[in-house]
């Protein structure tokens, strides 16, 4: 089966590629380190497979996700390397090229982004370019998919290499002729590019050759000299005087205005409050103008016409009594009762596609940056943490872009903070029954408590048991896009359907686990509620939620059931409340107050994560004792700003 | 004789959907990577 690996800078659009030219559908983001593992996926055209790699700038890696690459080329075996360029900025994406052609194997150019050079006044010569490389160089515009039909039929006719030897200089090729001799037959690789690499000090090239026992041998014809500077020097030299042959430049027709704009939305005191005021409007819209509407229209079908209709089918096919209960009172209140929320997350998350694609978000980092490194970190981690409102899993896998171990560590413990889309029924249940005229304000204002708490944790943590050496966040800024449609529809089917998905499994089974529980008790079947089994368990630790307000065994029967999939949460409360004919809303008014209803959502916010980010918080970190803390100190922290929310609410509310 | 069919049918699913989300999410995985899809934000689908 042939094999092709697609390498490139990081956010030049190689996912958004690889989703055309192959039957997947990954995430994309227009910022960096959106991929952080390799992804697999078969050509349209059956002409074999395709592998993502993570995004990187050089061989070298520094970050987890680098090593991702460099160990793709060490030890799997692929055939050749489609290479994607982005045609804005060749000085730099060539110098990966290079690598990828030192490497020995066919490569095939995709240079990307030709509409967005061709409007900074930049004419490729393509042509000429592929020429001169060697290689064949294919112009592409992945957000249209303009260019893939050709890549297609590249990859499929990918025939032998050819030879591509950049002159170093006398005494590096010296060198290198030396480690050549030394590597002999031990490698399969090209040892030409093993001996540059290991000049470079590509610490998986050294520790590759150390382990084919020639360690000293390569020692001794290196002695302690460096000779990246002169390497990247010559390299320089190379691309510029390529540049001079391929890129003419004209003033004429370059457009201006994205300059100005990120004067603005980057500006030192008014990109924060742009920032905020953008989210505000966002969760304005999601919940109180457009979703709130909608989220009606769902309710009264699923509470109405479709509970009537499946009341009518039951009757008639004879159903007992329990299974009448299991399907109306289980899983049409546990099921519907999450239901009823996903216009308002198609709404938020389509928002969101929106400002990914749109390149705004990359510009935040940059923004936050600043306003990071007064807490002890810096931009990159802002990444993990804005894919983290999704969920908090991904979020967390997307730390390993940070190279430094502390900067990383940090990001993965407070990231959970993040409000994840899995919390978003609590709040639009509480902000709706309590806040009706400001569900935005509210929604918004869980977000905005979880970034400001991830921070206050962070500069904790960082003053004392993770005290480490300072990292710096270099990013390059991606052009601003008008989202396609398509894209952007796709993104947000693709972020949605998840919770759909859930509603059919976990959701679905932990309703019924649920109703179960609720159905029975010590009595037998059938009880009252107060007297069945979730009774009996919420009811043992209730008292400890007293303080915040919410010291009710049905509220801790719903905390409990969050561990699983918070999402189960309002299940849980659909179906412990479905007792009388109102709304679940209505019910809530008569238990809480809008201070401990506050309290709840915040509680909801920053308690333990779910089972699923455990589960990743420890493969990530490898460490039972940081898994721990990463469960005991949200708790700890839900607590006190409950408990203070709860009491200092009472006095407003 | 149906009502009990049907009932065991659903708690079955059930059952089966629950053992199967928990084991999915003690491997760290999202619901997206549960039902084989691509992730809903990254990726980290094994």
């Amino acid at each position: 089966m042939n094999k092709t690996a697609l390498l490139g800078y990081p956010n030049i659009g190689k996912t958004t590629l690889f989703n055309s030219l192959t039957n997947s559908y990954e995430y994309v983001g227009n910022w960096s380190g959106v991929t952080v593992e390799k992804k697999v996926g078969n050509l349209h055209n059956n002409s074999g497979k395709l592998i993502d790699l993570p995004g990187m700038y050089d061989l070298a890696p520094l970050s987890k996700d680098e090593e991702v690459v460099m160990n793709f080329f060490l030890n799997e075996k692929f055939n050749s390397v489609l290479n994607i360029i982005d045609a804005n900025h060749l000085s730099t994406n060539l110098h990966l090229t290079i690598q990828a052609l030192e490497f020995g194997k066919p490569v095939i150019v995709g240079l990307n982004m030709v509409d967005v050079a061709k409007r900074n006044g930049f004419t490729i010569n393509d042509s000429l370019l592929s020429k001169r490389l060697g290689v064949t160089s294919v112009p592409t515009i992945a957000r249209t998919g303009e260019g893939c039909s050709e890549l297609l039929n590249e990859i499929a006719c990918a025939g032998e290499s050819q030879a591509f030897e950049l002159d170093y200089g006398v005494e590096i090729e010296s060198l290198i002729s030396q480690i050549t001799k030394i590597i002999g037959v031990k490698s399969g690789h090209n040892k030409r590019w093993l001996s540059i690499q290991f000049l470079l000090n590509n610490n998986m090239v050294i520790s590759y050759l150390e382990g084919l026992g020639i360690k000293n041998e390569l020692k001794a014809a290196l002695g302690n000299k460096s000779f990246n500077g002169e390497i990247v020097k010559k390299r320089e030299e190379y691309i510029n005087s390529l540049i001079e042959e391929v890129v003419t430049f004209s003033e004429e027709g370059k457009v201006e205005w994205p300059a100005k704009v990120d004067a603005l939305v980057t500006h030192r005191i008014f990109g924060l409050p742009i920032f905020l005021f953008i989210m505000y409007l966002v969760f304005q819209a999601t919940f109180t103008w457009i979703g709130a509407p909608l989220s009606d229209i769902v309710d009264g079908f699923i509470g109405g016409t479709f509970t009537e209709l499946t009341e009518k089918v039951l009757s008639a096919i004879g159903a007992s009594t329990l299974l009448h209960d299991l399907v109306v009172n289980g899983i049409i209140a546990g099921v519907g009762g999450v239901l009823v929320f996903v216009p308002q997350i198609f709404i938020l998350f389509l928002f969101i596609s929106f400002l990914e694609d749109s390149g705004y978000m990359s510009r935040i980092a940059v923004v936050m940056d600043r306003f990071m490194d007064v807490f002890g970190l810096n931009g990159k981690s802002f990444i993990p943490m804005i894919i983290s409102f999704g969920c908090n899993v991904p979020g967390i896998m997307a730390a390993r872009s940070i190279e430094q171990k502390k900067d990383r560590l940090i990001t993965i413990l407070t990231a959970p903070f993040m409000s994840c889309s899995a919390r978003l029924p609590v709040y639009v249940l509480f902000a709706g029954a309590f806040f009706s005229s400001n569900q935005g304000t509210i929604v918004f204002s869980l977000y905005v408590l979880g970034i400001v708490l991830a921070l206050i944790v962070t500069k904790i943590l960082s003053l004392t048991i993770l005290k480490d050496e300072k990292s710096i966040f270099i990013v390059e800024l991606p052009q601003y896009n008008l989202p396609h449609a398509k894209t952007l529809f796709r993104s947000t089917w693709e972020k949605g359907k998840n919770f759909i998905h859930k509603a059919g499994t976990i959701i679905f089974a932990g309703s019924i686990g649920i109703w179960l529980i609720s159905y029975f008790g010590m009595s037998g079947a059938n009880v009252e509620m107060n007297d069945s089994f979730l009774a009996a368990i919420g009811g043992f630790f209730a008292p400890i939620f007293s303080p915040l307000g919410f010291g009710t065994w049905q509220a801790t029967a719903a905390l409990i059931t969050g561990f699983l999939a918070k999402e189960v949460v309002v299940s849980s409360m659909a179906i412990i409340y479905a007792v009388s004919d109102d709304t679940l809303g209505a019910e809530m008014i008569k238990i809480f107050t809008p201070a401990s209803a506050y309290a709840f959502m915040v509680f909801i916010l920053l308690y333990i994560p779910c089972l699923a980010t455990v589960a990743v918080i420890y493969r990530e970190t490898k460490s039972k004792m940081w898994t721990i803390i990463s469960m005991a100190y949200p708790l700890v922290v839900a607590y006190v700003i409950a408990f203070i929310i709860n009491k200092v609410g009472q006095f407003f509310f | 004789m149906a009502s009990g069919i049907i009932t065991a049918l659903i708690l079955g699913y059930a059952g089966y959907a629950f053992y199967k989300s928990v084991k999915k999410k003690s491997q760290g995985k999202c619901g997206s990577c549960s039902s084989g899809d691509s992730c809903n934000s990254a990726k980290t689908c094994d």
